[in-house]
Order: structure tokens, then sequence, then C-alpha cells
């Protein structure tokens, strides 16, 4: 195999593109500032969701990383660099949850000292959810993830120089300690930013629930770039079939698990009848709502099964982003879902919406490619690079 | 008279080369056998892939529609009980028992056919042409159904290939 030739070439975004990229940032920057003054409460919905969106896809290829780490798997070292350059994007979701926790008297109902006081039931949360809480864990949790992540990622990059066996030893246990705490942190995550909105209603298995949509729609995202990648020619021989396959089963596996947790959540809140339960899906059942829900379901779970059934349709390029792009669109409408029920008694969509995602999905592309493009695309001293390089499914 | 030819090699990498070039050349493969699963010796072999998958399929999705069908009819129709003010007819309450025998149907019947499809019984005794397959030897058996093998190619083949030996095993039908 050529060695050389595949690993000095490097994914450079032509300028046009670049140009595109910025041109999208730009517009959801003017909404978002336009926005702000014409209609607050709608824009900081939209920073929340497009806040998480994209701590979802940094926080997913870390832990993608740290997972095959612990797992001691070699399959997966030709495609590492690309979750390693999907983690950049996590300081960018910092900011945008930084921007959440300044404008928290818009979204939070829980941060109006006087609400929470005459409230019986929200009497009792008052230390857990008040402003100076929420602030705190939520800068304990991303300077947890993003100097972890760091670190792991570093002795990546330094193991390309050197080849040092040691950094992956260390890497093995710099990523359990990551799964460890870090996974209890995204938990809290979605409990502190999305379950919080709605301060009366819990349910224990909502992390569990935004943990498999962060995985399907950083999946996706990785099988998208992967694909566009491999058709540039970044990869050359060493990105195969084979690779997709894993990926593709992957995606196909945590969908289903996403319809498992979606389902188990529904139908338990369902069966029980609580009424302080059931307040959550009452408001997502009326009107254009049930549709919604509907759709929601399609896109993230009846959709990408149906597609990604076969064997032949795991390995294809062109089938894997039809089913990944079914996710990330079910991911935002997952999202959306959650977010914005409780808030607006009927949904609200438009140029705000798409504008704001539009932007963030460009902002994305852009710190993605520059990262990818900083080191050599496969990392070329990896002891297990071998075994990946073989890989036959 | 059945003939077998059995080639014996000592790695995985002699086997897959020599088993593309026997099957180049138009000899018979009866099986292989090996001490692990060796990746890329069934296309090297030429196997089609499994047909358990669509059986699999199949009997997973009789499940779904028996699962499906016999508790609408047993909890809607035949027998209507009300359960905590539910509807008769309550697809989210039916729907872990369809996935359960969706499972059930699905796992046992791929396996059972596996057994009827390989003809593996309890108490077989199964034809064994070395017992250090299950430790440090690969083996190629050539046969043909007929009894007709090219015996001089197969064995400048296997030496090609670094067969540690090679020889021709008869079986009286």
């Amino acid at each position: 195999m050529d060695l050389n030739v595949n690993l000095d070439k490097k994914p450079v975004l032509s300028e046009n593109v670049e140009k595109w990229l910025m041109g999208f940032i730009f517009v959801g920057l003017v909404i978002l500032v336009g926005g702000l003054f014409l209609t607050p409460e709608r824009i900081w919905s939209n920073i929340l969701l497009n806040g998480i969106f994209l701590t979802a896809l940094g926080f997913c290829g870390i832990m993608f990383v740290a997972i095959h780490y612990v797992a001691n798997s070699g399959w997966d070292v030709v495609i590492r660099r690309v979750p390693e350059a999907m983690f950049k994007i996590l300081p960018f979701g910092f900011a945008f949850m930084i921007a959440i926790a300044i404008g928290v008297g818009y979204l939070y109902e829980w941060s109006h000292p006087e609400v929470m006081q005459n409230d019986l039931l929200l009497k009792g949360k008052i230390a857990w959810l008040n402003p100076t809480a929420f602030s705190i864990r939520m800068v304990l949790y991303f300077v947890f993830w993003i100097i972890v992540g760091k670190k792991i990622i570093s002795h990546s990059l330094k193991q390309d120089k050197t080849g040092d066996v040691r950094h992956s030893v260390l890497n093995q246990r710099w990523s359990a300690f990551f799964l460890y705490i870090g996974g209890i942190f995204f938990v809290g995550s979605s409990f502190d930013w999305i379950m919080s909105l709605e301060p009366h209603w819990f349910s224990t298995i909502f992390g569990m629930y935004n943990f498999s949509g962060m995985f399907t729609s950083g999946l996706a995202v990785m099988i998208i770039l992967l694909v566009y990648l491999r058709k540039r020619g970044i990869f050359g021989k060493f990105l195969k079939d084979d690779h997709l396959f894993e990926l593709g089963r992957y995606l196909f596996a945590f969908t289903t698990f996403w319809g498992y947790i979606w389902f188990c959540q529904h139908m338990l809140i369902w069966y029980a009848n609580i009424p302080e339960e059931t307040v959550y899906y009452i408001k997502r059942n009326i009107g254009v709502y049930t549709s919604l829900m509907v759709l929601n379901v399609c896109l993230n779970w009846v959709f990408p099964f149906v597609i990604l059934l076969f064997k032949k349709t795991k390995r294809d390029g062109k089938f894997l982003v039809i089913a990944s792009l079914f996710v990330i669109a079910g991911r935002w409408t997952d999202l959306y879902l959650m977010i914005f029920p409780s808030k607006y008694k009927t949904p609200v969509f438009g140029v705000i919406e798409i504008g704001m995602f539009l932007g963030a999905i460009a902002l994305f592309l852009l710190i993605f490619f520059k990262a990818f493009s900083k080191s050599a695309p496969i990392p070329k001293k990896d002891p297990f690079l071998e075994e990946s390089k073989a890989l036959h499914t | 008279m059945k003939k077998y030819f059995i080639a014996t090699f000592d790695n995985e990498f002699d086997l897959k080369e020599a088993t593309v070039e026997y099957r180049e050349n138009k000899l018979k493969i009866m099986d292989a056998f090996t001490p692990y699963a060796v990746h890329g010796l069934d296309e090297a072999m030429g196997l089609k892939p499994s047909r358990l998958t669509k059986l699999c399929f199949l009997f997973g999705f009789t499940g779904f529609i028996l699962a499906l069908v016999g508790q609408y009819w047993i909890s809607a129709v035949n027998w209507p009980i009300n359960i905590g003010g539910k509807p008769w007819n309550s697809l989210p309450a039916f729907l872990p028992v369809i996935f359960e025998v969706t499972v059930l149907f699905a796992g046992l019947g791929t396996v059972f056919s596996l057994l009827v499809i390989s003809r593996l019984r309890p108490g077989k005794v199964p034809k064994q042409f070395s017992t250090r397959v299950t430790d440090d030897h690969f083996l190629m058996v050539l046969s043909d159904k007929k009894g007709v093998l090219n015996e001089k190619l197969a064995e400048s083949i296997s030496i090609k290939h670094n067969a540690l030996k090679w020889k021709l095993e008869g079986e009286s039908e």
C-alpha cells in the first residue's frame, strides 16, 4: 500500500466552499442578532437547540474515541482522526451554552426566585435549580470534557511523531476516566439544560434518551464526513467498505436503541398515567405536535431501520448518507420536540429555525475541516494500524 | 468410491492463496477446516452469502404478526377486560410482547434451521480428516461428487503454496 502519498495529502476546503460556509454562519448570526430584538424567546430556544446539537457532536467525537480505546479495539484506527476533529466543536458548544446561562431568564421558569418561592413543588428544588448552581455545573461539565478530551487527543497526536506505545496505554486510562465521569456529566447536562425547561416534570431515563440521540446524530455526521472525505481520496486505500460497514452497523443498532429508549419513556408514562408525568406528553400530543411526534419516530428509527436492514446498504456510501441525513433531521426534530412545546402551544417554524440550524452546521463544518487538515488524516504510528487496515467483515 | 484430496497447511495465508488457485483451476472444493474463523476465506472459496438472514427475517416477521394479531384478538375481540381504563386495543402495551415474540421466533427459528440445513443432530459423528485442525493445522479438502479429481494438478498447487503434506483418501459408500 502506498503509505507516503496518501498520508501527506491534506484536505483543504476550497476557498469557494469556505466562503459559502462563512456566508451561512453570517446569515445565522444576522438572524440571531436581529431576532433577539423581535422575538427573544424564540431565538433563545433556537440557541439552546443548536448549542445542544453542537455540544452533542463534539461530545460524541471524543466519546467515540474513548470507547474504542477502552475496548482495546483496532478497527477504528483508520477513521479515528474524524471523531478527533469533531471534538474541536465542543468549545463552540460551550460558547452557545454560556450564552444560555446568561439568558437564563428567557428560557427557564426556575430562574425567577418569586416563582420558585410560591410553588410548593418547586420550592424543594431550589437547591439544584438556581442560576448560580446551573452555571457552575455547566462550566464543570465543559471544563472536564474539554480538558480530558484534549489530553486524549494530544497523546494520539504525539504518537504520530514518536510511535510510542505508551501513549496508547495512557490513553486507555484517560479514556476510562473520561467515560465514567464524562458520561455522568452528560446525563446531568441533559437534566439541566432540557428537562428543567419544565421544572415540574421529571423522567429518570431522560439522560439515556439524550445519550442515544447524541450518539446517533454523531454517528450520522461521522458517516457523511467519511463518505465525503473518501470521495475526495483523502484516505486512499486505507478506508474500505468494511469500515463503513462497521459504522453502518453502529448506526443501525443505535437508531434502534433510540427507538427503544423513546418507546420506554413514552410507554411507561402512558401506562402509569400519573398526572405529574403525563403533562409532558399531553403538551406534545396536541394539534400539529402530534404529527411531529410521528415524524420524529419515522426519521429517527423507521426510515434508517428500513434502509440499513440489508448488508449491502450498510456497506454502500450512498445509502448510508441517505440514512444519516434522515437521522440528522430526526435529531433536530427530536430536540425541537423537547424544547419548543414547553414554550409554544402551536409549533413555530420558519426562517429563524432553518437559518440558525444551517448556520450551526456551517460552523461545525468549518471548524471540522480546519481541525482535520492540521494533522495527518490517519494515525500513522498507532500500534493497531495494521489491524485496522486488515479489517474484514 | 468417493475420493478426497486433503492438503495441510500451517498458516491461513498459504491456505487462502492456495484456495484461490484451486478454484481457478476448476478443482471442486469440499470444505476448509481451520482452528479459528479465517477472514476472507469465504470469498476465496467463492461461498455465497448465507441464506439464513432471510430465514431469520421470515421467522421474525411471523412472530411479529402472530403476537400482534394474537394480542389484539385476545384483548379486544375474544375476552375484553378493562385494565386501568385503557382502550381494549392498546397498541403501546402490546409492543413489548410483540418485540419479545419477534426475537424469540427469529432466534430459535434461525438456530433450528441452521441445525436442519447443516444436518446436525444429537449423536451425529462428524467426519474428521485430522484432529489437528483444532490446534495448528489448516486443511483444504477437495472432492468431486463423481469421484473425479485431477490429483496431479491439486498436488502441484499444494506444493507451490508450501503445503506441509497432502494425501488421497478414499471412502466406500
